[in-house]
Formats: C-alpha cells, structure tokens, sequence
C-alpha cells in the first residue's frame, strides 16, 4: 500500500510539472510580470501547493531560453525579477499549445471509452445482485 | 522576554524576533542543502522577503514565529521543494527520476547521493574549543579523543619551552574553522551526503535555541564594526600587527636573554634572600608571583592583538578564569609582601654604650686606630684561599664594598659570608667633654619594624676597646647570624676633655675625613696621623 501511494504522489507531480510550465509561459506570454503576480494566478487556479515549487521551474525555463528576466526596484520591499516570454518561448508554447489540446483530446477520449467499459461492465456483473432476478 | 533583532536578506533589512530568526535561519539552512541551484535558492529568498515586507507594511511591528511558520508553510518546507528540485537537477535524463525518488524517499538509504565528496580535510573545530578548536580539529581528523590530543599538546608546550605555544598560533591561522555543515562532516571524514548533512543541521538546529542569546550578541557585533568602515577595520588590523610584531621582538629576545643571564638572575635573587631573609620558599613564591603579574597581561594582550587580526573569539573561559585568578593571587601575594617588607623598615631605633680610658697619662695624648675584623668564611671557597682572602680584606688598597652582600672588588668577588656578614658604614667624631677623663661612645642604629627596631639595633656588634691611651676601633660591624639586613649603621663618638689631644691613624680614613670642617687629609697620607686637639670653645686641628 506504501508504495502504491508514493507512485501515486510520484505521478501526480510529474503530471503537475508538464502541465505547470505550460502554465507559466502562458501566463508570461500575457505581458511581462514577477513572481507574485503568477503565483497569485497559479494559486487561484489551485495548481500550486506550495509556492517554492515555481522557482525551479522559473529557472530552469530561463535556463532553457524560453524566458528572460530584469531586476526592477521595489519601494516596499526587495527589487522584484520581472519576467518576460523569448522568441524561442513564444515558439515553444505556441507547439505547447498543440500537444496540449492533443493531449486534452486524447485524455477526454481515453476517459470517455473507460467510462464507456464501466458502465458496461457494472451491467453485466454477476455479482451484483439483480433486483428483478431477487424478487 | 525575547530579543528582536535587525536582519537583512539580499539587502532588505527587517526587524525580527530572536525565536523566528533561528527558526528562519534554520529553515534557510535545510533549503540551502537541498536546493543546489544558487539562483533558485536566490529567488526563494527574495519572496521570503517579499513576503516579510507585506507583513511589515501591513502594521505589524516585527516578524514573530508564527509569520516565520506561516511563511514557511506558504513557500513550502525543504522536503517539499525538493522534490521539484530534484527534476530540475536531473532535467532530461530518464535515470533522473529514479534518482529523485530514491532520496526523496529519504532515510531509507544513506548513500543516496554526493557520495563522491568524501575527501577528508583538516578543519578547526568550533564545536568543541578550549583555546581555538586546533586540537579537536586534528583530533576529528585523525578520529582520535580530543582530550588525549590536548593533554599531550599541554604537555609538549611545557617540554618545548613554549615552543608548540607558536605552532599552535600557526596553525590557529591557517587552518579554517568548520562553519557549514558540509564543512564539518569533511572535518570528521563522513561522506557529505543529505542524511549526514541533516544530522548536522539537526544538532545546529538544537544548539541553536540553547544558544540564543549568543546568537542575538553575534548579530549586534557586525553593526558594531560596521561603525569603524572597512579602512578602519584594516588600520586597527595592521596597527595590531605591528603591535604583535614589536611585543615578539622585545619579548623573545627578552627571554633568550634571560635564559643566558640565568647566572645572573640567580645572584639578583640570592641577593634579594640576602636582604629581606624571605626564606628560599617565599624567594620562589616571590619569583613566581612577579612572573605571574607580568605575563598574565602580557599573555592576554597577544592574545588580544591576535583577536584583532584574525577576527577570533573571545579567549575560552577554562582559559580566561585560572589566568585571572592566578594574576590575582600573585598581585595580593605581592602586596602583602610589600607591606611586611616596608614595615620591616619602618622605624628606626639607636642603642649606645660608652667606655671611659682608665689610664691616663700626663701627655694627654690618645692614639686612635682600626683593626681589620676577621671575617669568618662559610661555603666553598673556589678561587683564592683563606689567608689570601684575609689579606686582601687587609690590604687597605683593595676598595671594600661591604654592603649586605659582603663582595670584594677585583677578581674576588662575591663569596659567601653567611657566619659574619658586615657592614663598612661606621663613622668617627671628634666631640669636647667637660668629664675630666676621655671617653668613646658607640651608638649602633638600625631600621626594623616598632618592634624590632631597638632588638635588630642592639644585636649589632662592634666592639670598641682601649689599650692603654689606644683606643682600637673595629673596622666594620658585623650582623649577627640570620639578623636580617635594616641599613645597619655605627657612629663613634670620641670625647676629648679640653686639654687632651688625639693621634688619628691613616687606618680611620674610612671612618672619619673631617674635624670641625678641617679636612684631615688622611687620604692623602702615605703613613701616619691626623692630630687633633681639644680647646675650651671646641676640637680643632693641629696644622702639621
């Protein structure tokens, strides 16, 4: 059973990474913007945990030469790193958004034929008792 | 009560309490050890920060636990974000995310990663001090007690004369101190690995709280220093450089010196036996004490100057107490010796005697001489013999500095005279009586305390005799055994009747040069007297 449930948190965090990045670029592609202002959009969208998670993910994009970033002085606190979308990014995330909506297709599709097996398959158990055969 | 304290992340400076900031700098610690990408670190930081400064623009006075707590639960814990971290690090290769898991899954195996750092290096324990960490370094290197290691340094820096006391000072500055984690495993040779680098964090962690306190005075310091600049920092440093350079120019040399003069020392110090009759225990009790009252500052300024230089700690207290305690002792050791030595010359004290000459004849003339006073010898006689010492203290030629310490000019010099020791300070008047007959008074002083005084007077001897119309005075006074040593003193006082004359021998040129302002010129004699004769209205000279 331990090692079901670490496989599970294991999965659901690789699926959560792929689909985080697609995230950040699109919403960098909006307009220039710092940290704060995609962690508040990230946690409307209840897709971070906690807010750490984003950083590596922020630099290894950067890293990757999908973003760039420039240090702006902030009055209230410590100088903010605004980030903004390459040219490579916006290429990246416009191939993104295909595979996405492959993906959301292909995802929709499996799941519907799953569903369509489970229905199918709860009507023919044998095990579950037919009312009309009980009565 | 808790403290509050200023601290700054990426130059935004904040106000926070002593608890948070242990639990923020420990949380800041575990994410060092687990986020290996400075940058990403960099950036979690700043939203720490970040997210300080709206709390702080939002009224609230400081940064307590709970906001650190808050904030932490908000960015996430070092577990948490190590997970993320690790797919960054093993970014497109498929092993990566097996090996991701496999130290996720944490302390279920210890040689998870970063095993290839196990070199082992020689680091100064901060840990575990007792002067500046060397020996429990070398101890954690070698695997060995860091007791064991201390107890034979102590040892050798006795054996050496002080000569491992440099050593350590070496290596005191050239080896570093084991201050991260990562550090301190390398220290003791373990693999620096997450589990080991935890356990490390974990006992920081604990220590931390305890040292509170400590922690609050260390971030108070730098502003401190802050105060004086960086060339101010550098001038104190390289004024305390030259500091410690002239204190080992005058010092080492002072001490080779001593070393070769010990011959020398070792008089100074009989000498000082001689005087004060301490007792050898109370001359090496004195010894000691005035060492202890020179080195003990003299110790503690080095120590100081070095301080200063290397940015060190304060002197451990196992240190810092005995050396105290000891300046202490020594300084009241001294003190006390003092006052019993002053008082021992507090008062003065004379005692006289006189003796009338019997056998007057009708020439009315009295002859005044010295006879040499035999001193009696005691301990080995290396050099010349005693009939050669008797005559050289005879022969009038040879100057005689007889004080306290009996010594002879020339190439006698200095020998023991325990039995019979002897001053030359004896003195002779020539005064008028109105007694019919003439007669010597001796009065014999002395310092000593109220009470000794009189006793320590009294005890001289100087026996002054007449043979016939001679009146023989002793040349010196002699001290009796174990009388300590007061500035004894002897006047003589010959008293002449009007009428009487006196024959001064050139043997009394040490006791007497003067008569009612007249010079004798004894000194001048080749043999001889002096005449001088006593008259109605006072003593006067009789011009050969």
């Amino acid at each position: 059973m331990y090692v079901c449930a670490m496989d599970l948190e294991n999965t659901q965090s690789q699926m959560r990474k792929g689909i985080l990045e697609y995230c950040i670029l699109q919403i960098i592609s909006q307009g220039s913007c710092y940290s704060s202002d995609i962690l508040d959009r990230l946690k409307q969208a209840k897709l971070l945990v906690v807010e750490g998670t984003l950083y590596p993910l922020l630099t290894r994009l950067k890293n990757g030469g999908l973003l760039s970033y420039r240090w702006e002085e902030s009055k209230s606190g410590p100088p903010r790193k605004y980030f903004e979308i390459t040219e490579t990014g916006a290429v990246f995330l416009a191939s993104l958004r295909s595979t996405w909506s492959e993906l959301q297709f292909a995802v929709n599709h499996v799941s519907s034929i799953t569903t369509n097996q489970e229905l199918n398959h709860t009507e023919n158990n044998p095990s579950q008792p037919n009312p009309t055969q009980s009565l | 009560m808790n403290r509050i304290i200023s601290a700054n992340i990426n130059g935004f400076v904040f106000q926070i309490d002593e608890l948070a900031y242990d639990r923020l700098k420990q949380y800041l610690e575990s994410l060092r050890l687990r986020i290996t990408e400075k940058e990403v670190y960099d950036d979690i930081e700043n939203r720490i920060a970040e997210l300080f400064s709206h709390l702080l623009i939002s009224g609230t006075p400081a940064i307590f636990i709970n906001h650190v707590e808050d904030v932490i639960a908000q960015v996430g814990s070092a577990e948490e974000l190590g997970d993320a971290m690790d797919s960054v690090d093993h970014e497109g290769s498929t092993e990566g995310e097996g090996a991701a898991s496999a130290s996720n899954s944490a302390s279920t195996s210890s040689h998870a990663g970063g095993g290839g750092e196990h070199a082992k290096r020689l680091y100064r324990n901060e840990d575990d001090v007792v002067v500046y960490g060397v020996c429990s370094g070398i101890a954690a290197y070698f695997g060995w007690d860091p007791v064991f290691v201390r107890a034979v340094s102590g040892i050798l820096a006795v054996a050496s004369f002080g000569t491992v006391i440099l050593v350590y000072i070496f290596l005191m500055i050239i080896i570093p101190a084991a201050s991260t984690p990562a550090e301190k495993l390398q220290m003791r040779g373990e693999p620096v690995n997450f589990d080991n680098l935890a356990k490390v964090v974990d006992h920081n962690v604990r220590s931390a709280y305890e040292s509170a306190y400590a922690k609050a005075m260390e971030s108070v310091k730098p502003r401190a220093k802050r105060g004086l600049g960086k060339t101010g920092r550098l001038v104190v440093k390289v004024l305390a450089a030259f500091a410690l350079v002239a204190l080992f120019s005058i010092i080492v040399p002072g001490v080779i010196g001593a070393v070769l003069s010990v011959g020398m020392i070792a008089f100074v110090f009989d000498a000082f036996y001689d005087y004060f009759l301490l007792g050898y225990t109370y001359l090496f009790g004195t010894i000691l004490a005035i060492c202890a009252v020179v080195l003990v500052p003299l110790i503690q300024m080095i120590y100081g100057l070095i301080r200063i230089l290397v940015n060190g700690k304060k002197m451990s207290p196992f240190l810092r107490w005995p050396l105290n305690v000891v300046f202490w002792i020594a300084l009241i050791f001294l003190t006390f010796k003092s006052v019993e030595v002053g008082r021992g010359f507090s008062s003065s004290a004379s005692v006289n005697f006189a003796k009338t000459c019997e056998q007057v004849d009708s020439a009315k003339t009295i002859l005044v001489r010295t006879e040499t006073v035999p001193l009696k010898w005691e301990g080995e006689l290396d050099g010349p013999g005693r009939e050669e010492l008797d005559a050289s203290i005879k022969d009038i030629d040879i100057e005689v500095t007889l004080n306290g310490r009996s010594g002879y000019h020339g190439e006698h010099a200095f020998y023991d005279l325990m039995v019979n020791r002897a001053s030359n300070d004896v003195s002779l008047t020539i005064a008028n009586t109105l007694e019919t007959k003439p007669f010597v008074t001796v009065f014999k002083r002395s310092r000593g305390s109220r009470l000794t005084a009189v006793s320590n007077a009294a005890g001289l001897r100087y026996d002054v005799r007449w043979d016939s119309t001679t009146l023989i005075l002793p040349d010196v006074l002699i001290l009796g055994k174990n009388a300590p040593w007061r500035n004894p003193s002897v006047e003589v006082v010959l008293n002449l009747p009007a009428g009487y004359q006196a024959n001064i021998d050139r043997s009394c040129r040490d006791l007497i040069s003067y008569v009612n302002d007249q010079y004798l010129g004894l000194d001048d004699m080749e043999n001889g007297y002096a005449r001088v004769k006593s008259t109605e209205s006072g003593v006067e000279m009789i011009l050969p």
